[in-house]
């Protein structure tokens, strides 16, 4: 794993922690607030929006999860400042979203567009608070990554693809447990033990045996290892759960639907053939059905690229988000 | 004025306000193709997060399903390009053909991956856009709108100004062979009594009982108190203390006709009048599934200025009070605080609604129009959790 | 159905007779003295505490599990004695639809 050792990989360090993007995010709180957000952020390369269809009329598991979802996200290591666009009505508070962003030590501002006084005034704003905060992030030190330095996240398609494919992500999260990295691996584990899980999971897979924690959904582990995040079985989902619990960098196998990137962490896209093979422009990596022994090499390869520079899913701006919803919404 | 100028559009799908070229992801992870391949073209598009999972019930499907055919045979679109991950995807492009819509698709993994869908994707989309070019506007009886009606961040002034305005409106296009739909099943609880009066027939008296009884239930089985979602703390700050206020505030927006059906969300009215909708309270899951029922103008009530619109559908946005309206004038359409000032009454505040709609039907732009509002989602199915094993399929 | 003071704005607005609360078109500091018609009845409403613009000022007296009257239907019940004048809203009210009424 030479590539990625000895500060191979260029971060920079954020009130929100070490991370390998400067992303101003901007966050609105509620799906009434989604427009003026992408209108602050159009043209401006350095920040991008959020987009969900969250926040009003949900009922309160719901409410709390997409608290929880925006708030892990304007946390993020990999953001160097967020903006929280509110609406002003809505049941997840702007304010409340913003103060806990704040609380958590992130660089953050506020606009409310019934506050400022419509859209236009809430744009106008809301481009004065990026220009702050991009300011600020301006003094943010850089600084050499190390695998220990770094959080991948794992989406979970890949435990039901064949073993001869599924061994090479066992193998790369072996590698990067051996290399001090902390791993999450997404998962559906519906309330089994994890532990158990893991094991009836994995057990048709050869490969190196690992050990996982446990984590609840976008939730951030305490310290590193390698941990099961109970997720639903929805892709995007998955990526969100994530995204909100700290991954600098997400590993998706493409095994169904298609690629797509993470407004806050780099996506490494692993296409699992056949399925995948329509996709051989899009993916960083593609799997055979028999893959060759360096096949977890490449893997690994495309996660310390995607950490290095833009995705070109980044750059054309195909982003997957949603916060999955767990009761009607009302 | 018996006649407005509106687009005609072939075979049942009626007349249109508009005359967009859209591009609908037929599932969320098509979601960033749509955009990526819309942009700059003229074309306007729509963004969701609906993603089918194994446990996918059949009524979730197909309420999914005839909202994005009703959307996408809106008669305010000339055409629509459909955005498919996989192939089995694009099951509803011989739907939404056969309502005499022009419609093309592009299955992304047959496109040879993003990139390949969004070249392919705009090589689609030109003729599409090129033909409705052509299109003009024709003289038609007023009677060929169907009005939505919805009201957000609603405060008390809503059921006072705004809403009651609204209704005069409504009730002059009902009586001018119009269609008006009235929605937010959850904002209904507490009027029914009310509305069930002003059924047209026991039946449907009986269908309002239901779809407000159902919502309650659905609301108790997830064990939730509705007052947690309903009224919103907005709400109870602008001086709303009960769901039944709120509720009898938001009804005030459908007038005083005969309640002629109850539809299912998304669903198209067979008949002409006022009828209700079964939708949930969200503003924006409510909005679709009346465009997605075929209304080609909508008439928003507002306390506090919610600044939502829709991608197809002008949304004029009325203020119940001139703080609001003067704040959020970026946002807002028109101005119904001025019946608190005594510069209008509820009858001449009604009748400008009425005139402005008639206008916007016709090409005027609405703030949400010229902001590029577009907010879409979709509503799933809220009643799995009352449904047994006997009566879910 | 109006309510007013001297001025030509209207101050409160009962919508309709039955109400037994008319909502504050204008913040109504403590001590203001307001009309308010019903038929062709005149009372005259102190409000006790300020009443936010909005907000309900009370125009009858209710007991202890009396409906509260707007638009001429219930739109909740009283949590406690209401007298004329005094702030009605979520700490002297609660709603009545917890559970499913038909008819």
């Amino acid at each position: 794993m030479a590539e990625a050792s000895e500060g191979a990989i260029r971060g920079w360090q954020h009130p929100s922690g070490t991370g390998v993007r400067q992303h101003l995010l901007v966050i609105p709180s509620v799906i009434c607030a989604a427009q003026a957000a992408l209108t602050i952020v159009d043209g401006d390369p350095s920040a991008v929006a959020i987009e969900h269809q969250h926040g009003c009329s949900q009922l309160g598991g719901d409410a709390h999860l997409t608290e929880q979802v925006l708030t892990g996200l304007g946390i993020h290591p990999n953001v160097a400042g967020t903006l929280v666009v509110s609406l002003g009505c809505e049941t997840v508070q702007g304010v409340a979203l913003h103060r806990s962003i704040v609380g958590r030590g992130q660089r953050a501002e506020f606009v409310g567009i019934q506050q400022a006084g419509g859209t236009g005034a809430a744009v106008r704003a809301g481009r004065e608070a990026l220009q702050r905060l991009r300011s600020g992030a301006a003094s943010d030190a850089q600084v050499a990554l190390d695998w220990a330095d770094l959080c991948v996240g794992v989406e979970g398609a890949w435990l039901g693809v064949p073993p001869g494919q599924a061994r090479v992500f066992l193998e790369v999260i072996g590698e990067l447990c051996r290399a001090g990295a902390t791993v999450i691996q997404a998962a559906s584990t519906a309330g089994v033990d994890a532990n158990d899980w893991w094991e009836q999971a994995t057990r048709q897979v050869p490969g190196p045996r690992v050990r996982p924690g446990t984590l609840s959904y976008a939730t951030r582990p305490d310290g590193a290892g390698v941990y099961l995040m109970e997720a639903p079985p929805s892709r995007i989902a998955q990526k969100t759960g994530l995204a909100a619990a700290g991954a600098h960098v997400i590993l998706s196998p493409l095994a169904s639907g298609l690629p797509a990137g993470c407004p806050v962490a780099p996506v490494a896209h692993v296409g699992i053939a056949p399925y995948a093979r329509p996709f051989a422009e899009d993916v960083d990596v593609m799997l055979d059905e028999n893959p060759q022994e360096h096949a977890a090499a490449a893997v690994l390869d495309a996660i310390v690229a995607a950490c290095r520079t833009a995705t070109p899913l980044e750059a054309i701006g195909v982003f997957e988000m949603a916060i999955h919803r767990i009761g009607p919404t009302m | 004025m018996g006649e407005i100028l509106l687009y005609r559009r072939p075979g049942a799908r009626g007349w249109g306000a508009r005359n967009h070229v859209l591009v609908l992801p037929l599932v969320a992870s098509a979601s960033g193709v749509a955009r990526a391949l819309a942009r700059g073209t003229g074309a306007t598009w729509v963004e969701h997060d609906y993603e089918p999972t194994a446990d996918n019930l059949p009524r979730n499907r197909e309420r999914i399903a005839l909202t994005l055919v009703g959307f996408a045979t809106n008669p305010n679109v000339g055409a629509v390009l459909l955005v498919a991950d996989t192939p089995e995807r694009s099951v509803l492009l011989e739907p939404i053909r056969a309502t005499g819509q022009q419609a093309d698709l592009v299955v992304v993994t047959e496109a040879g991956g993003l990139r390949g869908a969004i070249e392919q994707g705009r090589a689609r989309l030109w003729p599409l856009l090129t033909k409705t070019a052509a299109a003009s506007r024709e003289r038609t009886p007023v009677a060929a709108l169907m009005l939505g009606t919805e009201c957000g961040g609603s405060d008390a002034l809503s059921g006072i100004t705004a809403n009651p305005a609204l209704g005069v409106a409504s009730d002059h296009l009902i009586d001018a062979g119009g269609t008006a739909v009235l929605a937010e099943t959850t904002e209904l609880i507490g009027a029914e009594h009310l509305l069930a009066r002003r059924a047209a027939t026991p039946a449907v008296a009986e269908d309002i009982y239901q779809i407000i009884h159902r919502y309650e239930a659905v609301v108790l089985a997830h064990g939730e108190d509705i007052r947690g979602a309903n009224p919103a703390p907005g709400n109870i700050e602008g001086g709303l203390t009960t769901i039944e206020e709120k509720s009898l505030g938001g009804a005030k927006k459908g007038g005083t006709r005969t309640i002629q059906q109850v539809v299912e969300y998304a669903g198209r009215p067979a008949t002409s009048g006022l009828v209700i909708m079964d939708s949930p309270g969200n503003d924006i899951e409510q909005m679709v599934g009346m465009v997605a029922a075929g209304c080609q103008v909508a008439a928003f009530t507002t306390g506090r200025g919610t600044p939502t619109g829709s991608a197809i559908v002008p949304v004029i946005k009325i203020a119940t009070n001139s703080h609001t309206a003067t704040r959020m004038q970026d946002n807002i359409d028109l101005n119904a605080g001025l019946i608190l000032e005594g510069a209008e009454t509820l009858e001449t505040m009604g009748r400008r609604i009425y005139d402005a709609i008639l206008a916007v039907a016709q090409g005027e732009l609405t703030k949400a129009e010229r902001l590029g509002h577009r907010e879409f989602s979709i509503s799933r199915y809220p009643f799995a959790v009352l449904d047994t094993p006997t009566t879910a399929r | 159905m109006s309510g007013s003071s001297s001025s030509a704005r209207p101050s409160v607005l009962l919508l309709d007779a039955k109400d037994t609360a008319a909502v504050a078109l204008t913040p109504l500091p403590t001590g203001t003295a307001i009309e308010v018609t019903r038929g062709g009845d005149t009372t005259r409403v102190v409000a006790e505490t300020l009443i936010p613009f909005g907000h309900k000022i009370a125009v009858a007296p209710m007991a202890a599990g009396d409906p509260v009257v707007k638009y001429g239907e219930v739109i909740g019940v009283a949590t406690t004695a209401i007298r004329p004048g005094q702030h009605v809203h979520i700490h002297n009210v609660r709603s009545d639809r917890a559970g499913a009424h038909h008819g």
